[in-house]
C-alpha cells in the first residue's frame, strides 16, 4: 500500500513537472507520514545520502572540467585527437568511447567519469557538429563501462554484501573482457549512427602538425596522467585525485597556457557550483527515496514473485535481470547493489551460477539503471553536463541502450567472457 | 522585493562557489600535509564533507531561483496551455511545500543535534545541518516568488 | 489484536554489516525469542548491510524515532554520549574474559543505561574481541616495528591519539578505500578486528596479521527511547531479557568466526603473529590516558582495574 504511494506520487510529481530531485523527496515525505515517522527522517536521509566521502570526488571533477572549458585546454586535446581519428567517421564519438574505457580503468565511479569526459567531451563535440544529444549519449553510455572496467569500488561492496567468500581480485579480473565487450559494442554503435548522420571524417592534418598539436596540448594531458600515475602509484586516492587535477589545472591555465583570468576562473567556479548542487540534490533524495524502498521490503517481494513463476534455470535469469532493470529505473545503484545481493545470489547459485559470473551480471544491469529514467544517476550528470533536458537525452538514447542489453544478454548466458581469466 | 530575492540568491551563489574553492584547498593540503610534514590531518575530510552540505544546499536553493533542477516537462509541454500553465503553479506550490517542511525538519534536526560534536572537528553536528532550514526558507520563498511572476534575472533577458 | 489492546509490533532493526554476520544472526535470534514469548506479538525484523544507512546515520534516525533497533560499533557513540569513550581506551582489558566481566556487569550496564539522555535506550554489549593491526611489509611485535608506517584508523580522536602515541601516521581515511589505499601503497597498513580483515579482503594484500589487541571497543544494541518508553514494563524486561539471551549467541558465533578468519588467512599464506608482549605498547599510553581520561570516567577506569586484580 505504502509502496503504491510512494511509486505513485513520484510518477504523477515527475509527470507535472517537478525536478526530480524535489519529486523524489515529496514522495519520500508523503509516506514517512503514512507511515507515522516523522518528516525529518526523510531529511536526515536527505542529508546522509550527500554526507559522503567519495561522493567529494563529484564536485572536483566538475569543477576541473569546467576549468579545462575556461583554460581551452579542452581545445588543444581535440586536435590531436582529430588528427588521431580523422580518418574514421563519427571520430569524437570513437574519442569519448575510448577515453572513458581509460578513465574507467582508473576510477570506479560512471558519474566521475561523466562529469570529467563529458564536461571535456561534449562542448567540443558540438563544436565539431555532433548533435547534443548524440554527445550526451554516448557519454553516459560509455561512462557506465567504468563499472565493469576495474578497479570498481561497486564490486567491492558487492562482494562485502555478498556474505560469502568472493575475492575482490577476480571480480576485477572478471571484469576487463565484458568491458572491453561493452566498448566494441558501443563504438559499431557510434559507427552505424555517424554513417547514418553524416557525422563529420574531418581532415588528416598532417604528421608536422599532428605533433604541434600534441606538443601544444601536452600539458593538458599530463592532468590524466598526473591522475592516472597518481592513483596508481599510490601518490593519493581517487578523491584527492580530483582535487589535485584542479590545481594543476590552474596551474596550466595561469602560468602555461595563461588563458585563465579571474573572470575564467569565476566563471567555472560558478558553474561548477551549479551544477554540483544539481547532481547531489539528486543523489541525497534518491537516498531518501531508496530507504524507503529497502524499508518497505520491495525487493523481497520481488524475488518472491520470481520464485512463484518458474523454475527454469533460463527463466529465473531472464526474470532477474528484468528484475535488476526495473529496480534500476527507480534506485542508485550501491544501494540497489547492498539490498537485492543477498536475495538473489543465494537464487542465482542454487542454479549452479558462479556468484564471480553473477556479480559482473549485475554491475552492467545496474550500470544500464543508472542511464535510464526516472533515476539515472549518471544520465542526469551527462545532461546536465550537455545542459539537456533528460527527455530530450532520452530520445535518442534507444541505439545504446540496444546495444548495451545484446551486451547483457551475452555476458549472462555465456558466463565464459567473465570467467574465462579468473582463477588460471 | 525582487531586488532582496535577487541578492539572496547570488548570496546563496556565493557561499556555495565559496565551499568548493575551500573544499579544493583543504583536499590539497590534505595531501600536501601527507608528504610534506609526513602527517595527515583528521580533520580535514570531514571539514571539506561539511562544506559540501552547505554548497549542496545553498547551491540547490539558487537552482529554484533559477529554476535550473532537472525537470521531466514532456507531458506539461504535450497538454494544451492553460492545461500546462496549471501544472506549472500545482509544481511550484509543490516545491514550496517541500521547501517549508525542509525548514521545519531542517530546525528540528540542527538543533537536536546541536549538543554533539562532528568527529575530528569539534564543530556541533548541527552547524553542519544548518543549511537545510536556511535552504528550505529560501526556496519557498523563491518558488512563492515564481508563482506571483517575479521573475528571475536570466528570464528577464530572455523574454 | 489480543485482548489487552496491545497489537502486534515489529522491530525494525538496522545493522550496517552483510547478513550472516555475528551480530545480524544474534538480532534475528532475538527476535525468534521474543516471538516464542509472546506468542508472535513482538517480533523483529532485521535490515543488515547498511541497507538503511551508516551507522552514524542509524544511529541518528532511531534518536528521532524513525527506527525501532540498530547495532553499531560503540566509538560511533563517543560524540553522541560520553561515557561510551571508555570503552574506546586504548589496552583497557586484559584479556576477553576480563572483558566479558567487564560489560555483562554494573559498568556495562551504566554505559547503556548513559544513552536515555540521547533519546536512546542500550539494550546490549557485542564485545568484538581486540584489533590487531594489519600491515602489507613485515608483521609488528613491538612499536618499534610501527615507527612511521601510515596506518589506516577510523575517524576517532582516541584512535588517532593513539596510533600516534605508539610512533605510528594515523592516516584517517575512508573504510572503502583502504582496500585499493594498501595496494597503491597510500597506507602501509590498518587496524581492524579479525571477521572485519578477512571479510573485507584485506589480508589479500596486508597479509601480516599481529594480534596486539590494543583497542576491544564492542558494538552495542541500542533501541529509539521512544520505542522503548511505549512498551510496558513487562515487555521491556523482556526485550531486555532478549537481548541478553542474544549476547551469548553473537559470542558463540563471534568465537567461530574469529577461528575461520584465522584459518583462512593461514590458508591464504599470510602471517598472523601472536603472544606479542603488549607492555612496551602500554608502557606508550600514559598521554592518551591523560588526554581522554575525564573526571567522570575515572570511577568506571577504577572499577574496570578493580576487576582485573580480582581475577589475577
Ligand atoms: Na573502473
Ligand atoms: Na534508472
Amino acid at each position: 500500500m505504502e509502496l503504491v504511494v510512494l511509486l505513485l506520487s513520484l510518477l504523477g510529481l515527475l509527470a507535472i513537472g517537478v525536478p526530480v530531485a524535489f519529486a523524489l523527496l515529496i514522495a519520500s515525505m508523503v509516506v514517512f507520514a503514512l507511515l507515522g515517522l516523522n518528516p525529518l527522517v526523510a531529511v536526515q536521509r536527505l542529508s546522509a545520502g550527500i554526507d559522503v566521502f567519495t561522493l567529494m570526488a563529484v564536485p572536483f571533477f566538475v569543477f576541473a572540467g569546467d576549468l579545462m572549458t575556461q583554460t581551452g585546454i579542452a581545445t588543444r586535446l581535440i586536435r590531436v585527437a582529430e588528427g588521431l581519428f580523422g580518418r574514421v567517421r563519427g571520430g569524437l564519438g570513437h574519442v569519448n568511447v575510448g577515453a572513458s574505457m581509460m578513465f574507467g580503468a582508473v576510477s570506479g565511479s560512471a558519474i566521475a567519469s561523466v562529469s570529467a569526459i563529458g564536461s571535456t567531451m561534449i562542448p567540443i563535440m558540438e563544436e565539431k557538429g555532433y548533435d547534443r544529444s548524440f554527445s550526451v549519449n554516448v557519454t553516459s553510455a560509455a561512462a557506465i563501462l567504468g563499472l565493469i572496467i576495474p578497479p570498481s569500488h561497486n564490486m567491492i561492496i558487492y562482494a562485502a554484501a555478498s556474505g560469502i567468500s568472493i575475492s575482490i581480485g577476480d571480480l576485477f579480473v572478471a571484469g576487463i573482457l565484458p568491458g572491453l565487450l561493452c566498448g566494441l559494442a558501443l563504438m559499431i554503435t557510434v559507427s552505424i549512427i555517424a554513417a547514418k548522420k553524416g557525422y563529420p571524417k574531418g581532415v588528416f592534418p598532417g604528421f608536422r602538425a599532428l605533433l604541434y598539436s600534441a606538443i601544444a596540448a601536452l600539458p593538458g594531458l599530463m592532468t590524466a596522467v598526473i591522475i592516472v600515475v597518481g592513483i596508481l602509484g599510490g601518490v593519493f586516492t581517487p578523491t584527492e585525485s580530483s582535487a589535485i587535477a584542479i590545481i594543476y589545472t590552474l596551474i596550466i591555465g595561469l602560468l602555461v597556457y595563461r588563458t585563465l583570468g579571474i573572470r575564467q576562473f569565476r566563471a567555472a567556479v560558478v558553474s561548477s557550483a551549479k551544477t554540483t548542487s544539481m547532481i547531489m540534490l539528486i543523489i541525497g533524495a534518491a537516498a531518501a527515496f531508496g530507504w524507503l524502498l529497502a524499508l518497505l521490503e520491495a525487493p523481497r517481494m520481488m524475488s518472491d514473485f520470481i520464485l512463484g513463476l518458474t523454475d527454469s534455470p533460463f527463466m529465473i535469469l531472464a526474470l532477474i535481470l528484468l528484475c535488476l532493470l526495473l529496480l534500476g529505473t527507480f534506485m542508485d545503484m550501491a544501494p540497489l547493489i547492498i539490498i537485492v545481493t543477498p536475495i538473489f545470489l543465494p537464487v542465482v547459485q542454487s542454479i549452479g551460477v558462479d556468484p564471480v559470473h553473477f556479480g559482473i551480471i549485475m554491475m552492467l544491469a545496474l550500470g544500464i539503471g543508472t542511464i535510464t529514467p526516472p533515476v539515472g544517476t549518471v544520465l542526469f550528470v551527462a545532461s546536465a553536463v550537455g545542459k539537456m533536458r533528460v527527455e530530450d537525452t532520452v530520445k535518442t538514447m534507444w541505439p545504446f541502450y540496444l546495444a548495451l542489453l545484446i551486451c547483457l544478454l551475452i555476458v549472462t548466458y555465456v558466463p565464459q567472457i567473465s570467467l574465462l581469466l579468473v582463477g588460471s | 522585493m525582487k531586488f532582496l530575492i535577487d541578492s539572496l540568491s547570488r548570496l546563496a551563489l556565493f557561499i556555495s562557489s565559496l565551499c568548493i574553492v575551500a573544499m579544493t584547498g583543504i583536499i590539497t593540503y590534505q595531501v600536501v600535509a601527507r608528504y610534506v610534514y609526513n602527517a595527515s590531518p583528521a580533520w580535514s575530510e570531514r571539514l571539506s564533507l561539511v562544506l559540501l552540505t552547505y554548497l549542496v544546499f545553498f547551491g540547490t536553493a539558487v537552482g529554484v531561483r533559477e529554476k535550473f533542477h532537472i525537470r521531466i516537462d514532456a507531458l506539461r509541454n504535450a497538454v494544451p496551455a492553460p492545461l500546462g500553465k496549471l501544472f506549472e503553479i500545482i509544481a511550484h506550490m509543490a516545491v514550496a511545500i517541500a521547501g517549508l517542511v525542509l525548514l521545519v525538519a531542517g530546525v528540528q534536526l540542527t538543533t537536536a543535534l546541536w549538543a554533539f560534536a562532528v568527529p575530528a572537528l569539534g564543530i556541533p553536528r548541527g552547524l553542519a545541518l544548518l543549511p537545510i532550514p536556511i535552504a528550505g526558507a529560501m526556496i519557498t520563498l523563491f518558488s512563492v516568488a515564481h508563482l506571483f511572476g517575479v521573475t528571475d534575472r536570466t528570464e528577464q533577458k530572455a523574454g | 489484536s489480543d485482548a489487552g489492546g496491545s497489537s502486534d509490533r515489529v522491530l525494525f532493526s538496522a545493522d550496517a554489516l552483510p547478513d550472516g554476520y555475528p551480530t545480524v544472526e544474534a538480532v534475528k535470534f532475538m527476535g525468534k525469542y521474543l516471538a516464542e514469548k509472546t506468542d508472535g506479538r513482538l517480533t523483529v525484523r532485521t535490515y543488515p548491510g547498511g541497507q538503511l544507512g551508516s551507522e552514524g546515520s542509524t544511529i541518528e534516525i532511531a534518536m528521532f524515532g524513525g527506527l525501532d533497533m540498530t547495532r553499531t560499533f560503540s566509538a560511533a557513540l563517543n560524540n553522541i554520549a560520553p561515557l561510551t569513550k571508555l570503552f574506546s581506551l586504548p589496552f583497557l582489558f586484559r584479556s576477553t574474559a576480563h572483558q566479558r566481566e567487564v560489560v555483562d556487569g554494573e559498568v556495562g550496564e551504566a554505559i547503556l543505561e548513559s544513552l536515555t539522555d540521547y533519546r536512546l535506550r542500550g539494550l546490549a554489549i557485542y564485545d568484538t574481541g581486540g584489533r590487531g593491526f594489519y600491515t602489507t611489509e613485515r608483521p609488528i611485535p613491538h612499536p618499534s616495528a610501527l615507527q612511521g608506517l601510515k596506518i589506516r584508523v577510523p575517524n576517532s580522536d582516541i584512535y588517532l591519539a593513539t596510533i600516534r602515541a605508539l610512533g605510528a601516521n594515523p592516516t584517517p581515511m575512508n573504510f572503502s578505500e583502504v582496500y585499493q589505499g594498501l595496494v597503491q601503497k597510500v597506507i602501509d597498513g590498518a587496524e581492524n578486528n579479525w571477521p572485519s580483515y578477512i571479510s573485507t579482503r584485506h589480508y589479500e594484500v596486508a597479509p601480516y596479521f599481529s594480534e596486539t589487541g590494543h583497542f576491544m571497543t564492542p558494538d552495542m544494541l541500542i533501541m529509539s527511547l521512544r520505542t522503548w518508553e511505549n512498551f510496558s514494563p513487562e515487555d521491556q524486561a523482556l526485550v531486555k531479557e532478549a537481548a541478553r539471551a542474544s549476547v551469548t549467541v553473537m559470542r558463540n558465533l563471534w568465537d567461530q568466526r574469529v577461528a575461520d578468519s584465522k584459518a583462512a588467512l593461514l590458508a591464504s599464506g599470510g602471517e598472523m603473529l601472536s603472544d606479542i608482549n603488549t607492555e612496551p605498547f602500554r608502557e606508550l599510553m600514559g598521554p592518551v590516558y591523560e588526554q581522554f581520561v575525564t573526571p567522570e570516567l575515572k570511577p568506571y577506569l577504577e572499577e574496570i582495574e578493580r576487576i582485573a586484580e580480582a581475577s589475577a
